[in-house]
């Protein structure tokens, strides 16, 4: 299986980190509302989670990054629309969710990026992998 | 075990081995904290049976039994079934709503919130299920409440609990169900 690689996704959005604020994350999810009719989008702010879930006919189109400016998109359409209203935020389009098709060279994202021992997240060697799903990604860093 | 508050209703609770001398949290009847300092194992003993609230918001009856905990070859905290992501907890435990993040009271941190969220993990398994989408599921402590939000520096008795496809988890106070 091919992999794709998002260490430079993860390092360009991690150097914009300063550009990015809860004002722009929000203004970018009230586009999103404005421009899709059937957009729902779950964040809990409480928690402060880490990414806003945008689910659009009750089905996932992507993930926009509340720590660093960053969105991983599987619809085209919402793609767009970040583009639009955040020019400078990293969009990684994916295809599949939880397809173990991503990598990341962790010599360089590891000290930015501490929260990575899930990715050999089993005892079993076996299982042991350095690709990972995307979705997992998200979740860890949720 | 003092007890910590009334409720009118039997109260399910989310067993949080706390193991720290100046607050002892008291659970329901028939279930006994363990101090998991004196034993390795971290054995919860005891089951429940109440009213819990799963995040569907709809309120069901369930028995629940801790499961004892262990720790895997790295050191991860582990019920047998889901293991604990420690980095992704840490931000929810530096005792400051600066950095945006709500955190754990002063009693949910360390060892006790990693317990905590295996616990809220496998009661998700059992009653409540998982958002597939975010890998979330959201669990209310009737004993709390567990942690602070950083939006408005309420407290709170939810506690979101996210897990991967590796059954990886970590968790955080959440804001309450609407």
């Amino acid at each position: 299986m091919k992999h794709i690689d998002i260490t430079q996704n993860l390092l360009q959005s991690k150097e914009l980190a300063g550009t990015w604020n809860l004002e722009r994350f929000l203004a970018v999810q009230s586009s999103i509302l404005a421009q899709l009719a059937e957009s729902v989008i779950e964040w809990d702010e409480g928690s402060g989670e880490g990414w806003a879930t945008v689910n659009i006919r009750n089905e996932v189109a992507g993930y926009i990054g509340f720590d660093t400016p960053i969105a991983v998109v599987k619809s085209s359409e919402l793609a767009n629309i970040v583009r639009l209203v955040a020019t400078d935020v990293t969009i990684i389009e994916v295809t599949n969710w939880d397809l173990p098709e991503y990598i990341v060279d962790l010599s360089k994202v590891k000290s930015i990026f501490t929260n990575w021992s899930w990715i050999f997240a089993t005892d079993d060697a076996t299982k042991a992998s350095k690709a990972f799903a995307v979705r997992d990604l998200v979740i860890s860093t949720m | 075990m003092k007890r910590k508050e009334l409720f009118c209703m039997t109260s399910f609770t989310v067993v949080a081995a706390t193991c720290f001398a100046s607050v002892s949290f008291a659970v329901i009847d028939n279930v006994q904290i363990h101090n998991s300092t004196m034993n390795p194992s971290f054995r919860i003993a005891g089951a429940s049976l109440g009213e819990v609230m799963c995040s569907t918001g709809v309120s069901k009856k369930a028995t629940f039994t801790p499961v004892a905990k262990s720790r895997t070859k790295e050191g991860r905290l582990t019920d047998g079934k889901f293991v604990i992501d420690k980095p992704g907890m840490e931000p929810h435990q530096t005792g400051s709503l600066s950095g945006g993040k709500s955190q754990f009271l002063q009693a949910y941190v360390g060892e006790a919130a990693e317990i905590l969220i295996l616990d809220a993990a496998r009661f998700a398994d059992q009653n409540c299920g998982w958002n597939s989408s975010n890998g979330k599921a959201k669990v209310l402590v009737t004993n709390g409440p567990i942690g602070v939000l950083a939006s408005n520096g309420q407290k709170t008795s939810w506690v979101n609990v996210y897990k991967t496809s590796t059954n990886f988890v970590h968790g955080s106070p959440g804001s309450p169900q609407e």
